[in-house]
């Protein structure tokens, strides 16, 4: 990267892309910042003057969403729950895509394709004939049932996403690998797995985040409150506005509660990424 | 691989489906068998923290150390019928519930899974010897609560709807409210005239908008009349003379500019945020709204409710709307004897008023102490006749109310449509609603 | 091809383009196909349970008026007439082609910018983690985000009246309503796209660019012959994964009503807004029969374009 071309080129994108991109990064960071200090003021101040910091930093906010939300076992179940259909989901989904986008099956394409399809499945077309199937089952109103739930409905997107990844890894690697003598399932946990490791982590991330926020089968599916996730505590503390007074700044804090552990998940994963990137594509 | 695949996802759809099928029917659920009655389970409308809540929670506690009847109860929140209707068909997963008629009627009602409670009036109230449900509950609430002639809700809760306004900017109003929405509408102009902006409005919930032109109809007609242009298929009704007049009240308060600046292009709450920092003189809202707003309403707003002015009205007492929170039975449940035991037992006077001082709310007996915010509430559902919220189109025509009639208020009160315009394509796309739904 | 092709780019991608798989043959390969039913049948029994079973049972449901309890009565295809006779269905229809179409060219767009600004930008990596943020954001918070900024004293407008605007537009005014939800989907999904596309440019070895720059080729040229050709697996599941949340979106639009108890304009509905309120609407007998024929619809329509969208990215990676 040393050429003159490549500096003028630079130069050039530098200054007309960098504001651009830089503009872009500010306003998601003031949203971030717009949240963090709403949760630290009154809701009147929230109301009335939303763009103002806060005067004082108002911690009750945190305490009432956090105990009258009953945040602390939710969050613990959503923890679990979350890291759980994760495991599951990439444990099941990285053999099925390699299986097939790189085994040459015939029926490959047609069931990828099937897969794909079931992205466009909304979850409140299926909720009632899951239920009538998963109640007899005693899966309702129970958390492994919401974890086989969710790592089933998680198939789709995740085979979905990674026969991409798989796709697009070299071949070289799977022929010397052949070449060597090892076996196709060495094969693909020791050399091609590793290779995709970027897509994994993406694919974990993504997955976190969307149960990490998932309200509609939550609702169904959980009865007790101890067994409630997060998004249900959430839900449950913003409708008590709707008689008992407008508590934005507590629901402020309850978002900020629930929003903080995943720009933290993504700030550590999303450098790994990153690494994950540098060790993939070799030199 | 992919035939057998297909057969095998055909089998299981239709193993699914005939589960379903069966399910539907009623099948293998072992039905309404009756419970030993020392348990019963309750789930709850209200979430844990709020002052519903504990008012109910000491209740049941009350409950169980006079009966011994323990009382496993869920704080579900507002959604609890949603997470209730898929167990409804078998073993309800809930022996009593709470929440409004609107829900039920469309969640259990409809599907014939709520109790008749009319039993219930007859269980004596204990500790008050003599006296039964029926006897302390009146007759207007009651009727709140009932659907297809059953008392399928049992009020505790009463909210009126009514014009909501800070005492201290309108001094006298209380003790000498207008006769009638003319005498009203000086008052507005007047203040539209000393520049200050009339009425409050967030246009951006349909309901919200709604409420003007169904309180001119009701407020002109009486109750039930809504009601009856609302179940008219062919739709002339809506351009009969006193449905096209509430129009143009409606039409004339927009084109008049008596509602706060922006109503019609900002987003909920801020134009009620406005009134309840004097921005804006009158809110037509329920009266949750003295709740909702304290947080950031003005310091020293004092939360006072005109009932809406009548516009000739037939019948002796104003028409108030109102809605109530009501005690369910699930048809099949378990325990409901207990249940009724249960209900019966937060009737008595201590619940009620303990119930009343925690929720800053009226509830369904009349010889309870209300809260000062719920004074003029209180006074109105006495003096006035209370009607369900809509008069009761939005739950009996609720498709029809979003789709048809949601749409063109909207653009009547946002001064989008001239009356006349609103009266004709109501009728128009009225009738083509109910040609389309057959 | 014109002539600013590097050679690099031109030499390296028709070979690594679809070898796997077919290429090897003999004992090996016979031993990798019998991976393939193991591999592949516990993600399908999963999903075939969960999710294609209760499609039938969905498609089943479609054909009868039903409440959710109680019996179900055969209706035919009624619930399929009615729904397209329905003007609401039509706008709501409308609405998520509009989405599908309108709102997925500027996000990507945007996301293809945003790739090869961030590929050479200094500090890179904080401003890639920050371009996902809004994502983790629940639709609630930007829905009030989003009123904040857009109402009619808010502070677009207070911004634009301070530069002499007087009558600034109502941009939350029923008529413009689904364009601004449009906007904030648009930023939500522009991190997403670009989150996922830049992965897949980080695998791009940079020698290929490096060979490019050598050879003088702009920006564009870049991104034309190297970065869009060796990412395009990836791309053509972004549009995929694109169409199929364009037709799922309504949580944003719900959220955007403010109030628990009701409904926004129907003239912001989509498809799946309208499947949801038939069901879950705050009032009114639950409709499942038309619930599950807009998703029945919508199904259909997912899968078309899914297979669309495949033919057509697979016949462009073999073009060059």
């Amino acid at each position: 990267m040393s050429t003159a071309s490549t500096l003028r080129a630079g130069r050039a994108q530098r200054l007309l892309g960098a504001p651009l991109v830089w503009a872009f990064v500010a306003f998601n960071v003031l949203v971030l910042v717009w949240i963090l200090a709403s949760s630290a003021k009154e809701t009147r101040d929230i109301i009335t003057s939303p763009w103002a910091l806060p005067d004082a930093l108002h911690w009750d906010n945190f305490e009432r969403a956090w105990n009258a939300g009953n945040f602390g076992p939710a969050a613990l179940n959503s923890f679990v729950l979350v890291g759980g259909t994760a495991l599951a989901t990439v444990l099941l989904a990285a053999p099925a895509s390699y299986a097939l986008s790189r085994l040459g099956a015939r029926s490959a394409g047609a069931a990828t394709s099937l897969f794909a399809i079931g992205l466009g499945i909304p979850a409140h077309a299926v909720f009632l004939p899951l239920y009538q199937v998963m109640a007899p089952l005693g899966l309702v109103n129970n958390l492994w049932g919401l974890w086989l739930l969710y790592t089933a409905t998680s198939m789709p997107f995740a085979v979905f996403f990674l026969t991409g990844f798989f796709r697009s890894l070299p071949a070289e690697l799977e022929e010397a690998a052949a070449l060597d003598g090892a076996s196709p399932s060495y094969t693909f946990w020791r050399i091609m797995l590793p290779l995709a490791r970027s897509g994994l982590i993406t694919l974990v991330l993504l997955n976190v985040i969307n149960h990490w926020g998932e309200t509609f089968f939550a609702l169904v599916f959980i009865q007790e409150q101890d067994l409630q996730t997060l998004p249900l505590a959430l839900l449950g503390f913003m409708q008590q506005m709707q008689y008992n007074g407008a508590d934005w700044g507590g629901l402020f804090a309850g978002i900020a509660v629930v929003v903080l552990p995943l720009v933290g998940l993504y700030i550590w994963l999303g450098r790994r990424i990153i690494e994950g990137m540098t060790l993939g594509s070799g030199k | 691989m992919n035939r057998r695949l297909i057969r095998r996802t055909a089998a299981m759809g239709l193993a699914g489906a005939l589960a379903l099928g069966l399910a539907a029917c009623g099948g293998p659920t072992g039905g309404a068998s009756t419970g030993d009655g020392r348990e019963l389970t309750y789930w709850s409308m209200w979430k844990e923290g709020e002052p519903q809540q504990k008012a109910l929670s000491a209740a049941i506690e009350d409950f169980t150390a006079e009966t011994g009847i323990e009382v496993d109860v869920q704080w579900q929140g507002r959604d609890v019928l949603k997470k209730l209707q898929p167990t409804l068909h078998g073993v309800p997963a809930a022996d009593l519930v709470d929440r409004s008629l609107p829900q039920v009627k469309s969640m259990m009602v409809s599907t014939g899974t709520a109790a008749d409670l009319t039993g219930v009036l007859k269980e004596p109230i204990p500790g008050e010897p003599g006296r039964t449900v029926g006897d302390v509950v009146p007759a207007k609430y009651l009727e709140l609560g009932r659907a297809e002639g059953k008392q399928v809700v049992l009020p505790y809760a009463i909210v009126a709807n009514g014009l909501w306004y800070d005492g201290a900017s309108f001094p006298g109003l209380r003790e000498k409210p207008p006769k009638d929405w003319d005498a009203f509408r000086a008052t507005l102009a007047a203040e539209k005239k000393a520049g200050r902006a009339p009425l409050a409005l967030d246009a951006d919930i349909p309901d919200y908008g709604a409420y003007w032109y169904s309180n001119f109809v009701v407020g002109a007609m009486g109750p039930g009349s809504l009601h009856e242009a609302a179940a008219d298929r062919t739709g002339t009704v809506w351009k009969q003379p006193g449905y096209v007049r509430a129009a143009e009240r409606v039409a004339a308060l927009a084109e008049d500019g008596y509602f706060a600046d922006g109503y019609d292009a900002s987003k909920f709450p801020a134009i009620q945020q406005k009134w309840a920092t004097g921005k804006a003189g009158f809110l037509l809202m329920g009266s949750w709204i003295a709740g909702e707003t304290k947080p950031y309403a003005a310091s020293g707003f004092d939360f006072r409710m005109l009932p809406f002015p009548t516009d000739g009205a037939p019948g002796a007492g104003t028409p108030v709307e109102a809605a109530t929170f009501g005690w369910v039975v699930p048809a099949k449940a378990r325990q409901s004897e207990a249940a009724r035991r249960f209900i019966a037992f937060l009737y008595g006077k201590k619940q009620m008023q303990a119930y009343a001082d925690q929720a800053q709310g009226i509830v369904a007996r009349e010889d309870i102490e209300t809260a000062p915010a719920m004074a003029d509430v209180a006074r109105a559902l006495k003096e006035g006749t209370p009607y369900p919220t809509f008069d009761g189109v939005d739950m009996d025509f609720a498709e029809w109310w979003t789709k048809t009639f949601h749409p063109l208020s909207t653009k009547l009160v946002t001064g989008k449509i001239s009356a006349a315009d609103f009266s004709e394509q109501l009728a128009a796309q009225s009738a083509d609603f109910w040609k389309r739904a057959g | 091809m014109t002539t600013a092709v590097p050679d690099a780019a031109r030499a390296t991608a028709p070979t690594r383009r679809r070898t796997a798989g077919r290429a090897a043959v003999g004992p090996f390969a016979a031993h990798r196909k019998r991976l393939y039913l193991p591999f592949v049948l516990p993600a399908f029994l999963l999903y075939a349970a969960f999710l294609l079973a209760p499609v039938v049972a969905t498609a089943w449901i479609s054909l009868h008026a039903w409440a959710g309890a109680g019996p179900m009565e055969w209706v035919g295809a009624e619930n399929y007439t009615r729904m397209f006779l329905d003007p609401v269905f039509r706008t709501s229809f409308g609405n998520t082609l509009l989405l599908l179409f309108g709102g997925g060219t500027v996000t990507f767009l945007l996301s293809f910018v945003l790739t090869m600004l961030l590929r050479d930008l200094a500090g890179r990596s904080t401003a890639r983690s920050v371009i996902f943020f809004p994502n983790i954001v629940p639709a609630l918070v930007i829905s009030i985000l989003w009123g904040f900024l857009f109402q009619a004293d808010g502070l677009l407008n207070s911004a634009l009246r301070s530069i002499g605007i007087a009558h600034p537009p109502a941009w939350l005014a029923e008529e413009n309503q689904f364009k601004v939800i449009m906007l904030g989907i648009i930023w939500m999904s522009t991190g997403y796209y670009t989150t996922i596309i830049m992965a897949a440019v980080d695998r791009i070895p940079p020698y290929l660019y490096e060979d490019c720059a050598l050879a003088g080729a702009n920006a564009w040229q870049r991104f034309r012959h190297v970065t869009l050709p060796l990412s395009w697996d990836v791309i053509g599941i972004c549009a995929v994964l694109w169409t199929i949340n364009a037709m799922k979106t309504f949580e944003f639009i719900l959220a955007m009503a403010g109030s628990a108890s009701s409904m926004p304009s129907t003239s912001t509905w989509t498809a799946s807004l309208y499947a949801y309120t038939s069901v879950f609407a705050p009032t009114g007998v639950p409709q499942y029969g038309i619930a599950a024929a807009s998703a029945v619809v919508t199904l259909a329509l997912v899968g078309v374009l899914v297979v669309l969208i495949r033919r057509l990215m697979r016949r462009e990676a073999l073009e060059f």
